[in-house]
């Protein structure tokens, strides 16, 4: 039931039928006619619910064929989908960048991926797929991580769309898109700023929104709407749990540092070894406990953080995003003004509503931060703070600042060294590391592609 | 519905299956592995529910449809290769749909559905199509609950009355190249319609022609991931399904799911 063709044979045999189907036609644009006719009906003629400033003419068809390049970010269970959809609508200078490569459990969505190709790279694949499916569509795959772009990358886009599966990816592609707006006298450019569509989904739910950088609300504007990520607390894990899940943790988070099963190895979820004796560990535990539902497939899901996933959901919020593409990219039609809720559970749901702009955001809003702190507050502190207040959620920030007109880090924990170096300071207060009232410091995050300057206010 | 024995998940299967086990559990997708599935129409959203259903590991989908692959099929539809203009629409969605998973067994059948005998239906486990439209769409707009829930009531249900009356007396659907004709023809009957049920004709206004022929994909893809969700949940006997139609606007990008049918 499978190819039943070689790939560079089937991708010789579409591109003679193409050239012959160009060349009788008369396209020289690897066309035949009235191949874009559906796109036409929303280009090139008037209607009741178009733009008030819309007025029909060819030439948005021409823009999208040939010069609207359009970023997908994420190649996976919305990338597939984003891809097929730009892709049919007419959208042809298409990147996309995916970190990942391709899994068996991708297959019951990532429709553009097949048994053979578990183990190669997302982007790549998606890519060859799109480009021999689609006559004329170039898609230029990079199996990197977004980090590994710098602006004058991200600068070259009309329009960037995402499938992330991380909140941390989504907040650095919304600092960078920050970063490279210009602003005059105060004013801001408007041909600086990159439409950034973004969705995401878990399970049967799933949201889409159309974010205009510097005009409307940022990630970082709505950061406490996400939930928090469940973390058992460890005084159920420890003494009083009452699911299957807390069995697990227990293994996961105490039994396996202690009793090192494998020697001074970490737990790699994608051993079976490993899940294999957590799931007995989680087991033994349960039993004591009597708490039933500790199965292999509930270990790996806690274990590994797994989402469940599923082609619907996907299919339905990688459409609107692609739809909201295609408007912004035509200004044919008003976007989505601009967070979308979708939900079918139980039965169906899905809302609109206008997201704010957050005031003071520390990404968009330009506003110095300040922060107050007593003198005597130890610098542990204003790491604590930095990581656990809802409106920044900083993963693992770096502090520095300008102590005697150098450089000086007071904090990093990402490089090893340096974190040896610099931990003394946590426990040092704000006066003893020789900080003044009003200094400025300034945190890197992975949070942001930018450093956040912090003013320190001194308190009595 | 499935009463044949246990249909057992092989290794490979529970791999590939992992993420959605996850969400409906392993007797939903054993259920699924036991359904066979009847689509009839292999336009853009018929596509899309194809696509769903074979993913989610149904035992076989039949794709039933008697229409030829015409230029505009290949626009949203992307089952279809370019080159198989004037071919079976069913036939020529046959192969890449079942690329999308061996595991599924993928028919095409070319006849046209009311042909079919009634004994057909019985080898299948769910259809999706548009059948008795006809007694779900009828209303009695003149009672005064009827008239209260009119303002509430999407546009896209009159639309749909419309398009359905064009079907039934054209015998097709709206088509580009008799753009003139087959728009005034809408127009006339959306005011026979409209009268018909005792409603006003500016209801729906002229400009509702331009949403008559032609579907986008990415419209497709949100209708079609809906219903093949539906399908889904019918197979694997979890959830109620919706009540009882879903209308979607990619214009203002929302959905809106009511009832409509016997009081």
């Amino acid at each position: 039931m499978a190819d039943a063709e070689e790939p560079e044979k089937k991708r010789r045999r579409i591109e003679d039928l193409t050239e012959k189907m160009a060349v009788e036609s008369g396209h020289r644009d690897g066309g035949w006619d009235g191949r874009w006719n559906h796109v036409r009906k929303f280009l090139e003629r008037p209607g009741p619910f178009t733009h008030p400033d819309f007025e029909p003419s060819t030439e948005s068809l021409q823009f999208l064929l040939e010069t609207c390049k359009i970023l997908v970010i994420g190649a996976g269970g919305l990338g597939c989908e984003l891809l097929k959809n730009l892709a049919l609508s007419g959208f042809r200078l298409i990147h996309v960048v995916d970190m990942d490569t391709i899994d068996v459990s991708n297959l019951n969505r990532q429709f553009l991926f097949r048994p053979k190709d578990v183990g190669r790279p997302k982007a790549e694949v998606a890519a060859d797929f799109i480009n021999n499916r689609i006559p004329g569509c170039k898609v230029v795959p990079h199996f990197k991580k977004i980090q590994d772009f710098d602006e004058s990358f991200y600068r070259q886009f009309h329009i960037i769309v995402c499938g992330l599966d991380s909140i941390i990816a989504r907040r650095w592609i919304n600092g960078m898109l920050i970063s490279v707006l210009s602003y005059e006298d105060g004013v801001l450019d408007p041909s600086s700023i990159i439409p950034l569509i973004d969705g995401g989904t878990e399970g049967f739910k799933g949201n889409a929104r159309v974010i205009l950088p510097g005009m409307t609300a940022c990630i970082d504007c709505t950061l406490e709407l996400y939930p928090p990520q469940i973390n058992f607390p460890m005084c159920t894990i420890a003494s009083m749990p009452r699911l299957p899940e807390h069995c697990i943790e227990y293994a996961r988070i105490l039994q396996w540092p202690k009793e090192q099963p494998f020697g001074e190895t970490s737990l790699d979820g994608d051993n079976p070894e490993h899940i294999q004796w957590v799931f007995e560990r989680s087991k033994d535990r349960a039993s004591q406990f009597n708490i039933p539902g500790v199965t292999y497939r509930l270990t790996q899901g806690v274990v590994k953080r797994i989402i469940p996933a599923v082609a619907s959901t996907n299919a339905v919020i990688a459409a609107a995003c692609a739809t909201e593409v295609f408007k912004i990219a035509t200004s044919a039609y008003i976007p989505l003004n601009n967070y979308l809720v979708f939900n079918d559970v139980d039965g169906l749901y899905t809302y609109t509503f206008e997201a704010e702009r957050k005031e003071n955001c520390t990404a968009c809003s330009q506003v110095p931060q300040d922060l107050q702190f007593p003198p005597s507050a130890k610098l542990q502190e204003v790491l604590e703070y930095l990581t656990e207040n809802a409106s920044l959620q900083m993963k693992s920030p770096a502090i520095t600042t300008t102590l005697e007109g150098k450089n000086k880090t007071l904090y990093l924990q990402s490089v090893k060294s340096i974190e040896e170096r610099t931990r003394p300071n946590l426990c040092k207060t704000l006066k003893e590391l020789g900080l003044s009232d009003g200094q400025e410091i300034a945190v890197a995050d992975v949070t942001t592609p930018q450093t956040v300057l912090f003013k320190i206010n001194f308190t009595a | 519905m499935i009463e044949k024995e246990d249909p057992i998940i092989s290794e490979e299967e529970a791999a590939q299956y992992d993420r959605q086990i996850r969400l409906w559990g392993l007797d939903a997708q054993k259920r699924l592995r036991g359904s066979r599935v009847l689509l009839a129409g292999l336009g853009g959203l018929g596509a899309e529910v194809a696509k769903n259903l074979i993913l989610a590991g149904v035992k076989g989908l039949t794709l039933l449809d008697h229409e030829q692959v015409s230029e505009d099929s290949c626009r949203a539809q992307f089952l279809v290769p370019v080159s198989a203009q004037g071919q079976n629409r069913a036939r020529a969605s046959l192969e890449r749909a079942q690329n999308l998973n061996p595991m599924v067994e993928v028919h095409a059948d070319p006849d046209r559905v009311e042909d079919k005998p009634d004994d057909f239906f019985l080898q299948f486990d769910a259809t999706a199509r548009f059948c008795s439209l006809k007694e779900a769409l009828e209303v009695d707009w003149t009672s005064e609950k009827a008239k209260a829930a009119l303002k509430r009531t999407p546009l896209d249900y009159f639309l749909l009355h419309v398009l359905l009356k064009f079907r039934t007396d054209k015998g097709r659907d709206p088509d580009p190249k008799s753009f003139t004709e087959d728009g005034q023809l809408l127009r006339q009957i959306r005011d026979d319609v409209l009268e018909a049920l005792a409603l006003s004709s500016d209801l729906l206004n002229d400009d509702f022609i331009s949403y008559c022929f032609s579907e986008v994909s990415p419209v497709c893809a949100v209708v079609g991931g809906v219903l093949g969700q539906e399908v889904v949940k019918a197979l694997s006997q979890r959830d109620a399904p919706h009540r009882n139609f879903f209308f979607f606007n990619g214009r203002k990008g929302s959905g809106v799911v009511d009832y409509f049918g016997p009081n």
